[in-house]
């Protein structure tokens, strides 16, 4: 079975991140690394591999300036081999020209599965994913917890806000992991060492067939507007104990019902 | 000559780093600390045995990654920095090359790079990490020898991660030959790469207590008297820094400056994290003097690993002779 894995390269969250002040779009400018939560999709889709006897994880990413350290990290993960999109003309690109350059890419792999996070860590729009699976015309589940495969279809536990629901589609697919879904693994001495030599493939707009107008702040259907701030969360309330603490707890819990 | 850090040696450490942060935490320093270097240590073996990292020095072909001394040295760094309450520098940086080198001459190399077989190594008759190990490599010029063929005596170290024991040989042994340059050079390029991590640590942790800790309505970090001595350890870490990295690259090319450079690298980092530790148990109003601060696991294990593998004295002495001074 041959999986796709979506995986897309950000800034390093540990540093604070910076928006362009024309068009707000995230900068990208040094270097990229894996978005964690993409790790749980990787790590999904080598034991979905594992699990099914044969086949192969293929990664396939879009990312400015032939960027593939993140990549790289997948690769060592265990990954076989990459494809990644990189081209001046998708700078500006909106989630839904990133799902036609991501579906593109993903159909010269032939994968039976393809696998995506939930959301990225840094643009959090969410929607990618899905708009990937309409474009290719398959079926999608999003914010699966737990995921099988088995003849021809793909079981997945979809997390709900009350529990999960149980969902089965025939394959292809898309599939959305949420992070828990399995624990990442950490990469091996030797498999960063091999992960130096898989293929990356990298394409332009045009490889894909697609036209550059169609794609980048020239093909994006959304604009950002402007950027505020988040609210600071409010202070909390200090209540000095003088021996009547615990009446005050009580209250409190009262009030806000839970007790 | 090029020693900096290659991108082999920048993306093992880097990887080394990100396991650390999470599976090494200082909460499992501490409670190896209280396991007396066993429990939650003996957990971490086996996940960086199967990481490759234990077995980097070996060759692909018996369990290694193939990578260099450098390389060991960024990784021993971050083990340092992280505290990593085990014996990484003898395992990594002796024990594994040395049995390499001389042909793994009892067929034991796989199993140390994978954690199933432990090696103690003792160069001046004293090893951590004794309680654990099948095996134990005593001496300058290293003889192997089985547990069974060893006397041991428990010795107390003010870091008790350290598991330390004395070993005394009362069997023949197996000579390793071939095996490159001495314990001396590997133990002091090792120790030296530990320590700088340690430092590196310390000041890092340092750094985060004095932005934090208020005093007279300000932080602490802002008083020049705590940041001048913040500075100074700083400058002594980045220049013990290049000597570490050439002493790793004169081991990997098997350089006649291989004692010297060993020699300068652990008499500058043992100085230097030795400075750190000072100036960091004093910004941080001297807790880390008892068990109640994490602090005092990095203090330690900087304070043993100073006065191991030869003193920051004794090497600028041997660097003096092989001055001709």
């Amino acid at each position: 079975m041959n999986v796709v894995v979506c995986v897309k390269q950000i800034p390093d969250p540990a540093n604070p991140g910076k928006l362009t002040s024309e068009t707000h779009t995230i900068v990208r400018d040094g270097k990229l690394i894996l978005d964690d939560s993409d790790a749980y999709g990787v790590e999904m889709a080598l034991q979905l591999v594992d699990a099914a006897g044969g086949g192969e994880v293929t990664l396939v990413s879009m990312a400015p300036h032939s960027e593939t350290s993140g990549l790289r990290t997948a690769l060592a993960m265990g990954a076989a081999k990459a494809i990644l999109v990189s081209d001046d003309a998708l700078a500006g690109s909106d989630a839904l020209s990133t799902a036609k350059v991501l579906a593109a890419a993903i159909k010269r792999a032939e994968p039976d599965l393809v696998i995506a996070a939930t959301e990225s860590t840094d643009g959090y729009t969410g929607t990618t994913p899905v708009q990937v699976a309409e474009v290719l015309g398959w079926p999608s589940i999003s914010f699966a917890k737990k995921v099988a495969v088995a003849d021809g279809t793909v079981k997945v536990d979809r997390q709900t806000e009350t529990g999960y629901d149980s969902v089965e589609v025939s394959l292809p697919a898309l599939v959305t992991v949420t992070a828990g879904v399995v624990e990442p693994r950490y990469p091996s001495f030797k498999g960063i060492m091999a992960a130096k030599g898989k293929p990356v493939e990298e394409l332009k707009v045009t490889d894909l067939g697609l036209e550059p107008g169609q794609v980048g702040a020239a093909g994006a259907r959304q604009e950002v507007v402007s950027v505020e701030p988040a609210e600071a969360r409010k202070a909390g309330e200090i209540v000095v104990d003088e021996g009547d603490g615990y009446e005050k707890i009580v209250a409190f819990l009262e009030q806000i019902k839970v007790i | 000559m090029r020693f900096a850090l290659d991108d082999d040696a920048l993306e093992v450490s880097a990887a080394v780093a990100s396991f650390l942060t999470k599976e090494c935490p200082p909460e499992l320093v501490q409670a190896a600390f209280n396991a007396g270097g066993q429990g939650p240590a003996d957990d971490l073996a086996r996940s960086l045995g199967e990481m490759g990292v234990l077995g980097m020095l070996a060759p692909a072909g018996a369990g290694g990654a193939g990578l260099s001394m450098v390389a060991a040295a960024a990784v021993l760094a971050e083990a340092g920095r992280a505290a990593a309450p085990l014996p990484l520098t003898e395992t990594i940086a002796l024990a594994v090359p040395l049995l390499a080198s001389a042909g793994d001459p009892t067929g034991i190399l796989e199993r140390v790079a994978l954690d199933d077989e432990r090696v103690a190594v003792a160069p001046c008759g004293v090893a951590p990490g004794a309680s654990r190990a099948g095996w134990f490599l005593v001496g300058p010029d290293p003889v192997l020898y089985r547990r069974d063929e060893v006397t041991l005596e428990r010795l107390d170290s003010v870091d008790r991660t350290r598991d330390l024991a004395t070993v005394t040989p009362a069997g023949p042994g197996i000579v390793l030959e071939g095996r490159g340059p001495g314990m001396v050079e590997r133990g002091a390029a090792a120790a030296a790469a530990t320590l700088l991590g340690l430092g590196r640590g310390m000041l890092d942790q340092t750094v985060a207590y004095v932005k934090d800790r208020q005093q007279f309505g300000r932080p602490i970090g802002s008083f020049q008297a705590v940041k001048h001595r913040l500075a100074d350890a700083l400058l002594l870490l980045e220049l013990a820094a290049p000597p570490v990295w050439a002493a790793a690259h004169a081991l990997d090319t098997a350089s006649p400056d291989l004692p010297r450079a060993a020699s300068l690298a652990k008499a500058m980092a043992s100085d230097a994290a030795t400075a750190t530790a000072r100036a960091a148990l004093q910004a941080h109003g001297a807790m880390g003097y008892t068990d109640q601060h994490p602090l005092h696991l990095w203090l330690k294990r900087t304070w043993c690993l100073a006065a191991s593998h030869g003193t920051a004295r004794w090497h600028r002495d041997r660097i003096a002779a092989a001055l001709q001074l």
